[in-house]
């Protein structure tokens, strides 16, 4: 199994510059469907699913190797092997901006810029530190998975994932998009939430751009400040926008912010 | 609206229907809310539309699961079904509920608005976490019927197998996509028709049963195994299914015959030489004068009563781990010498011995060491013809003394090979003709590994057999001094293996 099919990783664009996009917990790179294209004239467009995710191979799965964000940003590092990317951009959402993090420490020479839309380097408070939730909320979060993964499971089996050459089946699923193995998501929650890169932000080399709703519940203010603060070359843009996915809800401002921050 | 009026348009319907309707905007406020869902949360309509929106009532986890997943896929897909949330009511009480929404355009201002159905969950929301608690209980219970080494089967009332777990797999060779189907009692063919219809019937009341019996393996190798079989029931108490849980006891049961025979056999060797004292004593008495032949043969039937509560306490020493050498600077050919002196003496065979002239150490229990090189010997004297010749060769190989002690006796099968330093153990076409209570390859190789050796035999039957002893070297290659090094290494090996 290649790298590129274990990802479902989809190239595009007319440009030379890599933009790599890497979707965040519950979803898969269909999240990037109103921004990518803006990007597509002046960059080479790299989308592409986590194991576990959208279309990617399941079989490829390791329970042990996806039991920390950094088997994902390996994950990343060997789809920019395969591709023979350098000096690209990184844009990941949510949990991803983390997983962009890591990756651009251990290979420094990948990505020259990041761009973190609405990261949070810890989800949980910690003594001053404000993640935006308490431990037993979390916990409590992990355990209401199961009420969705029951329905899920049924709609969205691996057995019936993937069939882009057949659209019709695509309709008749519950939901079709962001399809994700009820076991995984159980895991890749557990791995999201309980995770904790506040020592890794210092260690970032690249110039990175924080894009932050103005109201985010997952990703509050204060977690996307504390991020910015940490990284040594960054700035924060806070965008007119309500919710975690600024990318869904305002593309335009999105796009527009990226835009500005790729031009500097 | 009017009291008294009949229920009758779709008005009535979408306020009081048994399920919460609301409209909200794409940012998630709410433009409209039925009766019913006001009713359910215990908030007002007023209060609702003064800038509240749909993800404000949900509990923390149910909003990461909008901003998360609904969020997206609403907006992606334009509709979402069957999303499990919890509102929290005014009173912040949980409230369970599935949804499902679309997406439609206002047909006035264009503008994106969501409209849900919300169906009360609480129950199925229970029962959903009841499912999950016994799916983790069935994938816990899974995972012991995959690991077990036993046989664990479910069959169906008339005996047909219906799961084969891998513990079936390896103990009777068969792939459960063979064995599905199949009568379990094919499996177990020492069970005769009135032994199943007893098992039947004991499980039909209600009883379990385990029972020993054959089992048998694909390549028709019979096993002994035990057998426990537990009955399940369906609705109105009738049989639905057998459980069968099958147990390899051969090696349990053939070390119960062993320990049967070696009582039998010790008792039996214990007796020969005491009879012999007893008689002899009783003769002596009868004569009333003293014979020195006699004394003799007491004396000799006492030394092999010794010899053996001797290999019998060291067996049990072995077998405890608690025994100790006492090694030092051993020359391996006066050692073998003396040995085969002792055994011409008693025997009156030939011994050839072949030696090599170079010198040969050891560093080890001399006592011990000549008790190897007797047991083997007097081994050797005793599974061959008088008139054939024993040959015990000395010599030098690499870092290694070996002895080799070969005769041209009756051999041993491979059968027997396998399990020839086994405790108890006689090779089954001597057992009968031949003394001893099966502990002398024990020990010989017990104290060859305790030494840092090895043991190998190579036999063929009615040809003979060869058994070498390979120790390690002591002191340098060409003289017999040791080097501070290796008597140190010598130690340690000798003590590890204690």
């Amino acid at each position: 199994m290649s790298v590129l099919a274990r990802n479902n990783v989809r190239v595009s664009g007319r440009g030379t510059t890599p933009l790599v996009f890497a979707h965040g917990y519950g979803c898969d790179q269909n999240m990037w469907r109103l921004v990518a294209p803006a990007f597509e004239d002046r960059y080479k467009i790299v989308l592409f699913d986590h194991v576990g995710s959208g279309q990617s191979d399941l079989s490829a799965y390791d329970p042990s190797k996806y039991s920390s964000l950094q088997g994902y940003a390996d994950d990343i590092l060997e789809i920019c092997e395969e591709l023979d990317l350098h000096h690209g951009i990184f844009v990941g959402h949510s949990v991803s901006a983390m997983i962009g993090v890591l990756a651009a420490i251990k290979e420094p020479d990948r990505f020259d810029r990041l761009i973190l839309v609405g990261p949070s380097a810890r989800y949980i408070n910690d003594g001053d530190y404000v993640g935006g939730f308490s431990e037993e909320e979390i916990q409590e979060l992990l355990a209401f998975q199961d009420a969705n993964y029951l329905g899920w499971s049924r709609n969205m089996a691996p057995a019936i994932m993937g069939n882009p050459d057949r659209p019709e089946l695509g309709a008749e699923l519950t939901n079709s998009f962001c399809r994700t193995d009820p076991d995984v998501a159980r895991q890749f929650a557990a791995v999201t939430f309980l995770s904790d890169n506040r020592d890794d932000l210092p260690r970032v080399e690249a110039r990175t751009l924080v894009l932050q709703s103005r109201e985010d519940v997952i990703a509050p203010l204060p977690v996307g400040d504390y991020v910015q603060r940490h990284l040594p070359d960054s700035r924060m843009v806070i965008l007119d926008a309500a919710g975690h996915c600024p990318h869904l809800s305002a593309p335009e401002q999105t796009i527009a912010a990226m835009e500005a921050f790729l031009r500097e | 609206m009017n009291e008294n009026r009949p229920l009758q348009d779709a008005v009535d319907l979408f306020e009081d229907a048994p399920c919460g309707y609301i409209v909200t905007r794409g940012d998630g406020s709410f433009v409209r809310a039925n009766r019913t869902f006001l009713e359910w949360t215990g908030y007002s309509l007023d209060h609702l539309q003064s800038g509240k929106r749909f993800q404000d009532l949900l509990t923390i986890p149910s909003k990461i699961f909008y901003e998360n997943q609904y969020f997206p896929l609403l907006t992606m897909q334009g509709f979402i079904r069957e999303v499990a949330f919890n509102l929290a009511d005014s009173q912040d009480r949980d409230l369970p509920v599935l949804v499902n929404s679309v997406q439609k355009a206002d047909p006035r201002t264009g503008d994106t608005l969501v409209l849900s159905t919300l169906f009360g969950a609480r129950d199925r929301r229970k029962y959903e976490q009841d499912l999950v608690r016994a799916r983790q209980e069935a994938e816990r219970l899974s995972t012991i019927v995959t690991m077990s080494a036993d046989a664990i089967v479910r069959c169906s009332p008339d005996g047909l197998v219906e799961t084969w777990n891998p513990g079936a797999r390896r103990m009777f060779g068969v792939d459960e996509s063979d064995a599905r189907g199949q009568r379990i009692r094919a499996y177990l063919p020492s069970l005769s028709d009135a032994d199943w219809t007893r098992i039947v019937g004991t499980l039909q009341s209600g009883e379990s049963m385990t029972l020993e019996t054959e089992g048998r393996h694909a390549s028709a190798r019979l096993l002994d195994v035990s057998a426990g079989f537990a009955p399940h029931f369906g609705p109105l108490g009738r049989l639905t299914g057998i459980s069968a849980i099958i147990r390899d006891i051969s090696e349990s049961k053939a070390v119960q015959r062993l320990q049967y025979e070696f009582l039998a056999m010790t008792s039996h060797e214990l007796r020969t030489p005491l009879t012999s004292i007893r008689g002899h004593a009783q003769l002596l008495r009868r004569q009333g004068r003293y014979t020195e032949s006699m004394v003799q043969r007491i004396i000799d039937s006492s030394d092999q009563l010794g010899r053996l509560v001797d290999d019998l306490l060291l067996a049990s020493s072995l077998e405890a781990g608690q025994f100790d050498l006492q090694p030092t600077d051993v020359d391996v050919k006066a050692v073998v010498q003396t040995s085969v002196d002792q055994l011409k003496g008693v025997s009156g065979r030939t011994i050839q011995v072949e030696m090599t002239p170079d010198v040969v150490h050891v560093w080890g229990d001399r006592l011990r060491l000549a008790q190897i090189f007797s047991n083997l010997l007097s081994n050797a004297l005793k599974y061959s013809d008088p008139e054939t010749e024993v040959v015990v060769r000395v010599s030098r190989s690499g870092t290694e003394a070996e002895v080799a002690v070969i005769d041209r006796g009756s051999g041993i099968s491979a059968d027997d090979l396998s399990r020839l330093f086994d405790r108890f153990y006689r090779a089954s076409a001597t057992a009968d003709n031949a003394q001893g209570v099966g502990l002398g390859l024990y020990i010989t190789n017990h104290l060859v590994h305790a030494h840092g050796g090895s043991l190998q035999v190579e036999s063929e039957v009615d040809r003979g057999s060869v058994f070498t002893v390979a120790l390690p070297l002591f002191g340098g290659q060409d003289s017999g001094t040791a080097s501070r090094f290796d008597a140190a290494r010598a130690t340690d090996t000798l003590s590890n293996r204690n």
